[in-house]
């Protein structure tokens, strides 16, 4: 039977990568996608006809979340796994200016509703012996001037991933830095919050993007869905980049 | 702040456990210290032994108020801030992801990490002027993961750690140091053994339970000694780490 995997963050950048190569051959998966915007979801579900249900909403909402993991079951009857993409990166600004409003609402989208949607679906990952790939960032430990709300969330996040899999012995959990991509977050970041960012920080990001340096998400993609699919007791629980020696042979 | 000043801090969760023994260190050796609790005893009993050194915020840092008000308490009383030890926290909701109460969760955060960046929003600006010190208290549960069922605390705690390195980043006069106190007799670990036994992992319980019932269990005092010196002397080449209280890095502040 075809695996059944949630996929949040799907309407654009790395989750619509990470949607396209498990919807297309040889995986052909049954997916749920959730995002804010439709198109991009509705475009999916077009092409790739009885594969698709998706789930329009923000996932700061508890709500959300559970609607997601319910619509698998109801729709494909059991559920694979889930790839946690979603996430924001606003509000990029120093403690020192810290809107706490923002910061609660980063993690909202970043953090809780995680929590929220791994209550609704453990137990349907219990019975399929599922996996869970939280996307993280190299954020998690490095301390980018700025950075606090985004980054302590993926640090938060990878915790989670180790809790999750020291809770569950039949569930497989991995946080996956996907490096930095040409993506609409990194078009952000470019243009939006130079200002916010110490210079040499803004610098590199500009630099990365002008010399070619950004990966296109398919690539860091590729391990997340091989990972989805049949990651391994080797890397359970563990927060890795995609290049890590460790994931290999998660990257053919 | 020049040498002979008498140092201005805050410690919250000051009424018991590591935070009043925090506070009565820094008292001994002459600070004036802003104490904030949500009970008051311990408190008022600190400022009857100390009189003119210490003023107190009674309230809970879940409310974000609280911790702003101790900031200007400190300027109101003491005419500046010099430090600020990040102490209070919460364990509960213990429980596995599978069964949290996700309300209680989000409270958690509130006093454990939100609290503290809100409190942080207020004290910058006198700590950038003082040249202060900020040591928040982070434990082992930050990235130990056998603390099955810990994932609120612990993932409050691995945020903490991050706050510390983005602080001490951002703020080049702001010394800040994330410290693990390890176990220590506190009214915390009694919380744990008696409450929260049947959400763990039971060897884990059981081990907190047998080194308090053998008296293995360590003392506030250590922990107290490092951070109280930190908060008042901490190096800016340690500024933005991590370590236990009893790691080599800090041993030169194992001493009072």
């Amino acid at each position: 039977m075809a695996p059944v995997i949630i996929v949040t963050g799907a309407s654009r950048g790395l989750g619509a990568a990470i949607a396209r190569q498990l919807l297309s051959a040889p995986i052909a998966a049954n997916v749920v996608l959730v995002a804010r915007t439709e198109s991009g979801l509705k475009s999916f579900a077009d092409e790739f006809p009885n594969q698709v249900a998706y789930l329009t909403g923000d996932l700061s909402t508890e709500k959300v979340n559970e609607d997601a993991v319910k619509l698998a079951i109801a729709k494909f009857g059991k559920l694979d796994g889930i790839i946690f993409n979603a996430a924001i990166l606003d509000p990029i600004a120093k403690i020192a200016k810290a809107s706490i409003a923002d910061w609660k609402e980063l993690y909202n989208v970043n953090f809780f509703s995680l929590i929220v949607a791994l209550k609704e679906a453990i137990p349907h990952l219990q019975q399929t012996k599922g996996k869970v790939v939280f996307i993280s960032s190299g954020a998690s430990h490095h301390y980018f001037y700025g950075w606090g709300a985004y980054g302590s969330s993926k640090a938060a996040t990878d915790h989670l991933a180790a809790t999750l899999a020291a809770e569950e012995p039949d569930i497989f959990s991995i946080a996956l830095d996907p490096g930095v991509m040409d993506t609409a977050m990194q078009d952000d970041l470019r243009d939006k919050h130079g200002t916010e960012m110490s210079p040499a920080e803004h610098d590199r990001f500009l630099k990365l993007k002008s010399e070619g340096g950004l990966s296109p998400p398919e690539v860091p993609g590729n391990v997340a869905v091989n990972l989805v699919l049949k990651g391994g007791p080797a890397v359970n629980g563990k927060a890795l980049r995609f290049t890590a020696p460790e994931l290999a042979e998660y990257a053919k | 702040m020049t040498a002979g000043d008498v140092p201005v801090v805050i410690v919250t969760g000051a009424s018991r456990g590591l935070g009043y023994t925090i506070a009565e260190k820094l008292l001994t050796a002459s600070a004036k210290v802003v104490a904030v609790a949500r009970s008051e005893a311990g408190m008022a009993k600190l400022a009857e032994q100390y009189p003119g050194q210490v003023e107190y915020v009674t309230g809970d840092l879940g409310d974000y108020d609280t911790g702003v008000k101790a900031v200007q308490t400190a300027i109101n009383k003491f005419g500046s801030l010099s430090g600020i030890v990040f102490n209070a926290a919460i364990i509960s909701p213990v429980s596995t992801i599978a069964t949290t109460d996700i309300e209680a969760f989000k409270k958690l955060f509130d006093v454990n990490f939100f609290s503290i960046i809100t409190t942080l929003k207020a004290a910058i600006p006198y700590l950038r002027e003082s040249k202060g010190k900020v040591v928040l208290v982070s434990s082992e549960a930050s990235f130990e993961s056998h603390f099955y069922g810990w994932e609120a605390y612990g993932s409050s705690k691995a945020c903490v750690n991050h706050l510390a390195a983005t602080l001490a980043g951002e703020e080049p006069d702001i010394f800040a140091i994330s410290v693990d106190p390890g176990v220590m007799d506190s009214a915390m670990q009694q919380e744990i053994r008696e409450q929260h036994g049947s959400q763990m992992k039971s060897e884990h319980h059981e081990y907190l339970v047998k080194v308090k019932e053998d008296g293995t269990i360590p003392s506030t005092e250590p922990p107290a000694t490092v951070i109280s010196n930190l908060v008042v002397k901490g190096p800016m080449e340690l500024s933005g780490t991590y370590y236990a209280f009893n790691s080599p890095a800090l041993s030169p502040y194992l001493t009072a």
